[in-house]
């Protein structure tokens, strides 16, 4: 495993702070607990537009793109501030984590310039196509496949399942076959731009346990894509979703998603006569987030620096959407103490909601098991 | 962050403390042996005068290196409170005030300087313990009263006694030291159990090779590289305050409570024996988590001044009060 150093955020990331905190304070006034507890689920495509005009997503991307060119710790700043807020960052969340970095690493220069300025304007939304209906943790398996043509391009057929956001979203970038047979695995797996308006495509969503609708099926029946659909090499879908991974895993929307919860709990626990059950959970809450907070700001320095950190971006995603379901769970335990007519409708919406989808966290990007293995592997067992 | 001192000492630390600090010496340091030569090699090298300044003649190490030494003193599994040494020198003798180069170790306890305290972690061969008088230090002759392994009771004899103006948080700086030492030797017993998963076989193959198995070295991986990182938060600062101190102890000794029973779960009856190493890690980890605060004490500490802090923000309260600097 990698050493990792305590890391302080550097003075020029931190200032930007403000002004992004004011930026968001306006946007999420007014909001419920409820929709602001819905964290990265809540979409708001005028919100996500207002962010792009202020010049707030694809902030490490070149200017050249329409990016702002600054560093990763910038980036940290802005999303922990957007998540502790509760900030509806759904719409762009996806293709300013990994549709853009994607598309600047492997894309063409036609393929960077089609969409990165448009997803820094926040106008252009993305989602990613990895499970289909029977494959979910073994990706490798999928069967959704894209037949070469003479004129270089593809015709699409399969299905892609559980896609976040694809009712809402312009483009998904898939992990198709376009070569081989199920049984070569790893090899003949590309990635490929979809545009979802294109014939053949149908999108419909599927309601969650809390009755939102946030994830989808995506159907394609011959769907017809031009040459420069695909990204990077064919027969490297794999490799380059590999490196995509390290980016998703450690970030603070993997420790921040129940954050807007516990203020709201700390808040309601202000000026009460309170036992110490509740006093040493949120003691132990607030210690957990010190630590993982302080891991996730070191992997983001170290990523910067050019470092490959799977392994440890695998612990602590592990260990934050761990610390992300505990927050629901002791809350519920613990009850509330309060006088009648310090109840709040809101505050129990938002605390149904956050515990009812909890066991999201630790599924999307990768399940608990999976980082496990990944874990397990990176420190010597096989 | 390390300074370039620091890690050039902590190279030279390590390699000289593998040598010397073998499980077979570190067995008969536990049944009584008095590691009086391994005590001459470290004042030898300096090591006491870590934090005092260059210019009064010390190392002039950081406070964070401070927490780098005592994580590699926990890994080797150093007899001695070597880094209640170096921490308590630094606050009674800043400027390099002569005090006699033995083992001290820091007593948490408000306000004792006359009778036996609780049994303290690596106090068996301390010779001097480090008091609070309130708004002074006082230095104390210290004898080993009941010992097992490197912890004990310790009598104090105030007869002699030495004060020192200024003041610090011994209880915070005892629970910044035992969480670094923890993290150190959790690191230790991963690359032990990992190393074990890899020799064992059962139902012909390596216990490694089981997912049952993996899945749980992972979570040992997880809560080392956890504890890790929450002893260099105590040692963040210009001094040790017991809001990060807390979170590292509490941090720390969560880790060592679930890593533990995952490396005990993994080596079976022998992980148990006397004769295979974990148990010197063990027996220190579990020293460690009984003393400077437990668990519950600082997590009602830290949920007390959460609750005080005017942030309405939980991260406000984490950047300001909890985090790097």
């Amino acid at each position: 495993m990698t050493d990792l150093p305590l890391t302080d955020i550097p003075a020029e990331a931190e200032a930007i702070r403000p002004k992004v905190r004011a930026l968001i304070a306006d946007a999420v006034a007014g909001r419920s607990l409820a929709s602001r507890a819905r964290s990265w689920q809540g979409f708001d495509a005028d919100f996500s537009r207002a962010l792009g005009k202020a010049g707030l997503i694809g902030l490490t991307l070149p200017p050249a793109y329409g990016g702002q060119g600054m560093g990763a710790f910038a980036r940290f700043v802005v999303v922990e501030e957007l998540l502790s807020a509760g900030a509806p960052v759904a719409a762009h969340w996806i293709a300013d984590r990994q549709s853009a970095p994607l598309l600047l690493k492997f894309g063409t220069e036609d393929q960077r310039q089609a969409h990165i300025p448009a997803i820094c304007r926040g106008e252009r939304f993305f989602c990613i196509g990895m499970s289909e209906p029977g494959s979910g943790s073994d990706l490798a398996s999928v069967r959704t496949r894209a037949e070469p043509q003479a004129d270089g391009g593809w015709i699409l057929n399969g299905a892609k399942l559980w896609t976040t956001n694809a009712q809402h979203a312009h483009y998904m970038i898939a992990l198709v076959r376009t070569s081989g047979s199920v049984d070569d695995r790893h090899r003949g797996l590309s990635q490929l731009i979809i545009d979802l308006s294109s014939p053949g495509v149908s999108v419909r969503p599927i309601a969650d346990i809390a009755g939102d609708e946030h994830f989808c099926e995506v159907h394609f029946e011959d769907v017809r894509l031009p040459a420069d659909a695909l990204v990077g090499a064919e027969g490297d879908g794999w490799r380059q979703v590999t490196a995509e991974l390290a980016l998703e895993r450690s970030g603070p929307e993997r420790i921040y998603s129940s954050l807007v919860l516990l203020d709201a709990w700390v808040e309601r626990l202000r000026g009460v006569e309170l036992g110490s059950a509740a006093i040493q959970a949120l003691g132990r809450l607030v210690a957990e987030l010190a630590v993982l907070r302080a891991m996730s700001i070191s992997v983001t320095g170290l990523l910067e620096a050019g470092q490959s950190l799977v392994v440890e971006a695998s612990l602590i995603k592990d260990l934050g959407t761990g610390f992300e379901q505990t927050v629901p769970q002791l809350l519920i335990e613990l009850g509330d103490a309060l006088p009648p007519e310090r109840r709040d409708e809101d505050y129990w919406q938002a605390l149904r909601y956050v515990t009812q989808m909890s066991p999201s966290f630790s599924l999307r990007g990768g399940t608990r098991e999976i980082l496990r293995g990944i874990i397990a592997k990176g420190i010597g067992l096989k | 962050m390390t300074s370039d001192v620091g890690a050039m000492i902590i190279e030279t630390l390590d390699r000289m403390l593998a040598d010397a600090c073998t499980p077979d010496q570190v067995r008969r340091w536990n049944a009584g042996d008095a590691p009086d030569a391994l005590w001459d090699e470290l004042v030898a090298l300096g090591v006491l005068h870590a934090l005092v300044p260059e210019e009064a003649g010390g190392v002039g190490l950081t406070l964070s290196d401070l927490g780098e030494l005592a994580m590699l003193f926990g890994k080797h599994l150093v007899p001695l409170p070597l880094a209640d040494t170096i921490a308590a020198r630094a606050l009674v003798a800043p400027g390099g005030t002569t005090v006699d180069e033995v083992p001290i170790v820091i007593v948490p306890a408000a306000a004792i300087t006359q009778g036996t305290t609780l049994p303290l972690p690596l106090a068996r061969y301390a010779r001097l313990a480090l008091v609070d008088e309130g708004d002074s230090f006082a230095l104390v002759a210290a004898a080993a009263e009941e010992s097992v392994g490197t912890a004990a009771r310790i009598h104090l004899d105030s007869g002699g006694h030495r004060t020192f103006s200024g003041t610090a948080d011994l209880l915070a700086t005892a629970a910044a030291l035992r969480a670094a030492e923890t993290a150190g030797s959790l690191a230790a017993v991963l690359a032990m159990v990992v190393g074990y998963a890899g020799e064992r076989s059962q139902f012909g193959k390596p216990l490694g090779s089981f997912q049952a198995i993996q899945q749980q070295i992972a979570v040992l991986a997880e809560e080392s590289a956890a504890a890790t990182m929450a002893a260099r938060i105590a040692f963040a600062g210009d001094r040790i305050d017991a809001g990060r101190a807390g979170v590292a102890k509490l941090r720390t000794d969560a880790a060592a409570r679930r890593g533990l029973a995952i490396a005990h779960a993994v080596t079976g009856a022998i992980g148990i024996s006397e004769e295979y190493d974990l148990q010197l890690h063990s027996r220190r980890l579990i020293d460690a988590r009984m003393a400077a605060g437990s668990e519950t004490y600082w997590a009602e500490r830290i949920g007390r001044a959460r609750l005080s802090a005017p942030e309405p923000l939980t991260l406000d309260h984490v950047r300001t009060a909890l985090a790097g600097r």
